[in-house]
């Protein structure tokens, strides 16, 4: 079992790449805070989430500000690293909260 | 009257020769002659004649026919067999494979003629239309110039062949069937002024014309070598025999479709004597007049890459080795001969002259050219190499290009590049001077990496890895040819996002757009230069300034001569440094220096930059101070103490098969047999080569070490009858190689 859905804002992007095969990479980093029940408690979360969305799902218009919803699996950036990096498998773009931003 | 019996050559892998009656025609040593063999019509070669046969004279078939011509004189017949004999290789195969492709057919050896056209001289042009404009256009341009050629006719328009057809047809114009040699340029190029030292060179070499005299001719870059051997050649080329023909001369080149300024140049200042070319990209039809121009000695230059060593020549006096180091002057398959050292056998046959050209000889040639002659050794009366000596650049205040060495362990690199090298490139461009990017690599990564599982992809068929060929989105193994698909996904762990890892050429190129958008960038490699004109264009845009970065491979280290050209850099030749061939040092020293020899060749001077982790090592400080003799010299004491070549002599025993235990079977009866024996020949146990595998064969190979040519001859004359008979020689492929350059 290896599924995480977390929403946040896009901190940053990545120029879109593409892999050898020529499939669309985008690499960003989701900011998210939300407040969590921890023991029975309430308290606050902030954390930020390196994140990678291979395919079709690249091309979807993540900007920085977008407010998103994603959904996928934890990999280690490379064998050689131990941080982690969530591959995209879903991805929700709340398209007011963009429009707001850029406006 | 006596059966007259026929020993005939066969291209057949067998080492003997072939007799046949000579039916009812009159035969030649040296003969073509078709011959039933084994069922199938083979192309073979008369190379005796003799009235008794080992074989019961009414068994033997007669020759079911003679061709007129005689495809090698006597001199050409003894070097061909001489080399049969010293590459233990079969004589047919040899002489064969020696012959134009169109000599070797059955079927008569036809080039498409040629012909030369004039205007007849009753000519009237009111016959022709007013409307066929070409063909008054013709009759105008024949009238002012008898005798045009095809290539003259063809400038003028694409159509010229119809409409000379129809002139012909009406009697209008008369055809002279022409010797297909390409018409030389008009002598516009003047002799420059010589130095004195290459003054010095020409009369040293002009002094000794008559007899066998090998010259080492050793010229730093951009000091005139060329300029020298034309002056050399023009004296030669005026002599005449007590018949009234002209001498002719055979220039040996690594790879002449590379160097097409040589030929260029050689064209238009002695535009005076026929020259034609030999080499791998002509067409058959061209290949088999120009090889008949030299064999009828109409031609008198000839221009040739290794296989023309073996052209008959017949009035030839003088032979001419540029870059005498060059790898490809190694023939690596079939007879595996060394185009240098059949020169110089050549030359000693026919007691004339040989000069050999370079920068940085190879060491073979430094060894002979500078160890004094020994009295002790067996070899004293051998003949002494001349050494002559160019140290200045022929261009007048032209210098040597400073060479420096970027620290990459210290200075990083983005994508290949360092800060030090960018600088450099924006320098040259903001100035309009050119500059010049080594890599010896093509394609656009040499290993897709996954960084997930740390795959990287391999070639199924040879130990070697798959190289990224990006604008394809291939996947090629540059040994064997094997191409792929880039996969989508890492085939060990499915991660998509693989990588590219290392440079290349492509790569570099783009890293260049990229980084320095306003430059004009070209790149150079057997890629980009498939298409046969493709360098011919480079070349001249770059002359032009309409090129301000090249970005290539070893296609540009060679004879190239841009004036324009300021900046040299060398990206990742590392590899080389760890190499366990130990003639790597040798080669990435030659390769440096001819590259580096690429900058500041004419007035301004010029600067190299190589980039590279080890600016310590002893290599890269003889090479700062360009100094090629301490550098041999160091490099022939090593050898000295290894007893390596060209102390010492070698052979090589290769095996390659699907299955590794026949190989290795193989080898090791041959090692039984060369050990029993007795000779003062060293035989290593077998190992294998650094390519495991070849195109989906298991290798491995055997070294025969010996301290002298003698020893090692005598004991192959013994060794190879004997492997030949062994039963597993008959399933595996095996080949020896005599002075192997690779392992």
């Amino acid at each position: 079992m290896n599924t995480l859905v977390i929403s946040g804002v896009v901190l940053a992007t990545e120029p879109i790449r593409y892999t050898p095969a020529g499939l669309p990479l985008l690499s960003f980093v989701l900011q998210h805070a939300s407040e969590q029940i921890e023991a029975g408690l309430k308290r606050k979360v902030e954390c930020e989430v390196n994140a990678v969305a291979i395919g079709d799902i690249a091309k979807q218009p993540i900007q920085q500000g977008s407010l998103i919803k994603v959904k996928g699996f934890l990999a280690k950036r490379s064998a050689k690293s131990n941080q982690l990096v969530l591959h995209v498998e879903q991805l929700q773009i709340n398209q007011l909260e963009t429009v707001n931003q850029s406006v | 009257m006596p059966p007259i019996i026929l020993n005939i050559a066969l291209d057949v892998p067998l080492n003997r020769t072939f007799d046949y009656l000579n039916g009812d025609f009159v035969a030649h040593v040296g003969s073509r002659v078709v011959v039933s063999f084994a069922g199938r019509n083979l192309v073979g070669v008369v190379v005796g004649i003799a009235q008794t046969s080992d074989y019961p004279i009414e068994k033997l078939k007669s020759v079911s026919h003679v061709f007129d011509d005689v495809v090698f004189d006597k001199d050409t017949f003894k070097l061909l067999q001489f080399c049969a004999n010293y590459y233990h290789y079969p004589l047919g195969q040899a002489l064969i494979s020696a012959l134009p492709l169109r000599l070797r057919q059955i079927k008569p050896a036809v080039s498409r003629k040629q012909f030369a056209y004039s205007l007849a001289d009753d000519a009237d042009v009111s016959q022709i239309p007013a409307r066929k404009v070409l063909m008054h256009r013709i009759v105008a341009l024949l009238r002012g110039q008898p005798n045009m050629t095809e290539a003259e006719l063809g400038l003028v328009s694409t159509g010229w062949r119809k409409a000379i057809a129809e002139l012909v047809q009406l009697n209008m114009v008369s055809t002279q069937e022409v010797l297909a040699i390409k018409a030389s340029m008009p002598s516009s190029a003047n002799a420059p002024q010589l130095n004195t030292e290459q003054e010095k060179v020409i009369n040293c070499v002009l002094a000794l014309t008559h007899k066998f005299k090998p010259w080492l001719l050793f010229g730093i870059t951009g000091s005139g070598k060329t300029e020298i051997y034309i002056q050399v050649l023009q004296q030669i080329l005026n002599q005449k025999n007590a018949q009234g023909i002209g001498a002719q001369v055979l220039v040996l080149v690594p790879e002449i479709n590379l160097t097409p300024q040589l030929e260029a140049r050689f064209r238009s200042r002695l535009s005076q004597f026929s020259l034609v070319t030999l080499h791998s990209n002509l067409s058959e039809s061209e290949r088999l007049q120009n090889w008949l121009a030299a064999s009828s000695g109409a031609a008198k230059i000839v221009i040739g890459t290794r296989l023309s060593v073996f052209t008959p020549m017949p009035h030839l006096k003088m032979i001419v080795m540029d870059e005498e180091h060059d790898s490809s002057y190694k023939q690596q398959d079939g007879m595996r001969y060394h185009a240098r050292d059949v020169a110089m056998v050549r030359a000693k046959q026919l007691n004339i002259p040989i000069i050999l050209g370079s920068a940085t000889p190879s060491l073979e040639t430094w060894f002979n050219a500078t160890s004094a002659p020994d009295e002790t050794h067996k070899n004293a009366q051998k003949q002494q190499y001349g050494l002559l000596s160019l140290t200045q650049r022929a261009v007048e205040n032209a210098v040597l290009p400073n060479i420096f060495c970027v620290d990459i362990a210290k200075s990083p690199t983005e994508n290949g590049l360092s800060p030090l090298l960018i600088k450099a490139l924006r320098e040259r461009l903001s100035k309009g001077e050119q500059s010049l990017l080594f890599i010896n690599r093509r394609g656009y990564a040499p290993v897709l990496h996954c960084n997930a599982c740390q795959w990287v992809a391999p070639c199924t068929r040879c130990s070697a890895r798959l190289v990224v060929h990006l604008s394809q989105k291939r996947l090629k193994c540059h040994h064997c040819g094997h191409e792929q698909k880039i996969p989508v996904q890492c085939p060990s762990c499915g991660n998509a996002d693989m990588r590219p890892i290392g440079q290349a050429t492509q790569r570099l190129e783009q890293t260049l757009q990229a980084l320095l958008p306003a430059a004009r960038i070209a790149r150079v490699d057997r890629d980009s230069m498939r298409n046969k004109n493709a360098l011919t264009d480079l070349l001249t845009q770059v002359h032009n300034q309409e090129i301000d970065i090249l970005v290539g491979t070893q296609m540009l280290a060679k004879g190239h001569d841009f004036p324009n050209l300021t900046l040299v850099g060398v990206i990742d030749t590392d590899s080389a440094l760890y190499s366990h061939d130990f003639r790597a040092g040798e080669r990435l020293f030659a390769q440096l220096m001819q590259v580096a020899g690429r900058a500041g060749r004419a007035e301004k001077a010029g600067e190299v930059l190589i980039q590279t982790a080890f600016p310590q090592h002893a290599l890269f400080h003889t090479l700062r101070a360009q100094d090629y003799v301490s550098f041999a010299n160091e490099c022939l004491q090593e050898r000295q103490i290894m007893q390596f070549p060209p102390v010492s002599f070698f052979a090589l025993l290769r095996a390659e098969a699907n299955d590794y235990a026949q190989v290795q079977q193989f080898l090791n009866q041959a090692i039984n047999i060369a050990r029993l024996l007795k000779s003062e020949v060293m035989i290593y146990d077998p190992i294998r080569p650094q390519m495991e595998r070849l195109k989906g064969l298991e290798r491995a190979q055997l070294l025969l070490q010996a301290n002298s040519r003698v020893a090692l001859q005598r004991l192959l004359k013994m060794w190879m009858p004997q492997i030949s008979a062994l039963p597993l020689a008959a399933k595996i492929r095996w080949s020896l190689d005599i002075d192997p350059l690779e392992f």
